[in-house]
């Protein structure tokens, strides 16, 4: 049974250290890759053309993810992906009950984003029982410092 | 604790004196002596750890001395003192087989770290070698590694636990070697003449789970042809090691649990109990506690299997383990591809040791085995790591420190556990719960966890 390694983004973007950090660590524990994309959408009756935009929305995102689907399979992972619109926090619990066990959870989503208290997966590590690992380019090899939760420590993201 | 013996060899009586005074300051165990021939004669009569030598020395020279120690005791690491001129000397003395060399004048503090790394570096490899000397004595016998007090706890607790004949549960993340720990507890045990059986309880549907484990009668479904044992039988009198047991569906739970508590089972399509005598140890990278509250693992099985637990700490709580651990799979690796690698590079090493780990043991085994066979060097250098090492910084939030949880977060736990045994029927969820309708579902679009 293979293990499977997330990598989570809410939207369209995917950070290229977090696909090639993803694709060294399935690689090392022979995992297959799940992509995980979760646009925020508030679906409501009165929203007038909602599902227009939610077809958009899954077009737009399965345009955007060819490309970093096909870098994965390019280097010889295995990649499956998805594309969730909805509340994120809601979609993330289903799909984790829905789809079993993971190793890991990559986050693939914006680094600036992730840095705020507002943002939905604040408090994440209650509901979710993995380690959501966020790889950042090393201070040394990139000008500029990081500030936020992220700021000081690895592993703990700031009260 | 074991103190550091040094020996010092300079022909100058100053520098003798000097080094002398500030080792023995710093609680290392010195000798010194004036010539080579007079070194190499201490060493053959006391046990040392570091020798400290004079590159020029008549008679005999730093150099030589350096060639005679590595024949003829070849665990005694070596570091040269030498003047500006000598230094291309002494590098290529580094080569073959010093420590490090100091360049005169003689600074203090740097002069003890490097003694310091050197005499680390020298019990470093004396443990791994202890260690591949035990597992080549018996190559059967499974084996944790770690020196660490989070490891030297679990390994104390292990053999503690192989005495006793009750059911432990292991926990830790993938990869920590939960398998192995339960490996070593029966091969501690009384019955470690007796079968070891592993079942990874998540890999299995449910009929084909119950079939592995209780086995069946002939005919009892198209295709049994034969009458088969299942692992509960064939592991009586032994141990059987129940992996991801958090995976187990609750029919078979209830079915495992008979099994326990009447140490007999009724085998696959038959009638007649049949006794067994099992020792069950299982293990999980689950919250099994969690998973109580909502209902997905049955609480009587819990406390059956969870007489002792045994937790087993990820390497990122443990990176002092990382350079035993390092250098147990290099050698190991080392000698299967018949490469001639003796070591890490410092900035390998602390790659190595800055690094998160999500893998555990299993992925440091696995950039180990890469390494070594992608190394053109005989000491793994940062480039023969994988690249995201030392070009990304991981961080994480888990669960590290949530211990207690949060009011609000045990009111969600609860009312999930509610919506579960009620088959998530909201109004009767809502009845139990003494409250109305339109509460519960405040309290679920709370959660964030609609249904």
């Amino acid at each position: 049974m293979s293990l499977k390694i997330m990598i989570l983004s809410d939207s369209f973007h995917l950070r290229t250290e977090a696909i090639r950090y993803s694709i060294a660590l399935a690689k090392r524990l022979d995992a297959v890759l799940v992509l995980l994309i979760l646009l925020p959408f508030e679906l409501t009756k009165k929203t007038p053309g909602s599902v227009n935009t939610v077809l958009k929305l899954q077009t737009r995102a399965a345009d955007a993810i060819r490309q970093p689907i096909s870098d994965m399979e390019r280097s010889g992972v295995p990649v499956e992906s998805t594309i969730r619109i909805g509340n994120p926090r809601s979609e993330l619990l289903k799909f984790l009950a829905e789809s079993g066990k993971f190793h890991s959870i990559v986050w693939g989503g914006g680094s600036d984003s992730i840095n705020e208290k507002s943002h939905w997966t604040s408090n994440l590590e209650a509901d979710v029982k993995y380690s959501v690992l966020v790889p950042f380019i090393k201070p040394e090899q990139e000008s500029g410092r990081r500030s936020g939760r992220f700021s000081q420590q690895r592993r703990v993201r700031k009260e | 604790m074991v103190q550091n013996r040094i020996l010092i060899v300079d022909d100058e009586a100053v520098t003798r004196k000097n080094l002398t005074r500030l080792f023995e300051r710093e609680g290392f165990s010195v000798s010194s002596v004036s010539t080579g021939f007079e070194a190499l004669e201490r060493l053959r009569d006391s046990p040392y750890d570091l020798v400290i030598t004079d590159l020029v020395m008549e008679d005999l020279d730093g150099l030589e001395l350096l060639l005679n120690i590595k024949t003829r005791f070849p665990n005694i690491e070596v570091i040269l003192i030498t003047g500006y001129a000598s230094i291309p000397t002494a590098i290529s003395a580094v080569k073959k087989g010093a420590y490090h060399y100091l360049e005169k004048p003689i600074r203090p503090e740097e002069t003890v770290h490097l003694a310091r790394q050197a005499i680390e570096k020298k019990r470093l490899r004396e443990q791994v070698e202890q260690l591949e000397a035990l597992v080549e004595k018996d190559l059967n016998a499974p084996t944790l590694i770690g020196q660490s007090s989070g490891m030297v706890e679990v390994l104390k607790l292990i053999k503690q636990v192989a005495q006793v004949n009750c059911n432990v549960l292991i926990t830790g993340e993938s990869g920590t070697g939960k398998e192995l720990a339960a490996s070593m507890i029966h091969s501690f045990s009384q019955r470690r003449n007796n079968n070891f059986l592993a079942i990874n309880c998540g890999g299995f549907a449910e009929e084909l789970l119950a079939n592995e484990l209780f086995g069946h009668e002939k005919d009892a479904f198209t295709g049994a042809s034969s009458a088969r044992t299942g692992l509960l039988e064939t592991a009586s009198s032994g141990t059987l090691f129940l992996d991801e047991i958090g995976d187990m569906p609750s029919s078979m739970q209830a079915k495992l649990l008979r099994a326990i508590q009447e140490q007999e089972i009724i085998r696959v399509g038959g009638t007649h109990p049949v006794p067994i005598d099992v020792r069950i140890i299982s293990a999980t990278n689950q919250d099994l506690k969690k998973s109580l509250n909502s209902g997905g693992f049955r609480q009587d099985l819990f406390y059956r299997l969870n007489v002792v637990s045994v937790e087993i700490p990820p390497l990122r709580e443990r990176k002092d383990d990382i350079p035993l651990l390092a250098n147990y799979f290099l050698n190991r690796t080392a000698k299967r591809f018949h490469r001639e690698v003796i070591g890490f590079s410092d900035g390998a090493m602390e790659a190595l040791k800055n690094y998160y780990f999500p893998g555990n043991v299993r992925e440091l085994e696995n950039i180990i085995e890469h390494a070594v066979a992608l190394t053109s060097d005989t000491t793994i250098q940062l480039k023969d790591l994988p690249p995201d090492l030392s070009e990304l910084d991981i961080f994480s939030f888990d669960q590290s420190g949530n211990d207690v949880m949060t009011l609000k977060a045990l009111e969600q736990n609860y009312i999930q556990w509610v919506l579960n045994r009620v088959g998530r029927n909201k109004t009767r969820a809502a009845r139990l719960l003494g409250i109305d309708r339109s509460s519960l579902w405040r309290h679920l679009k709370g959660s964030e966890f609609e249904d």
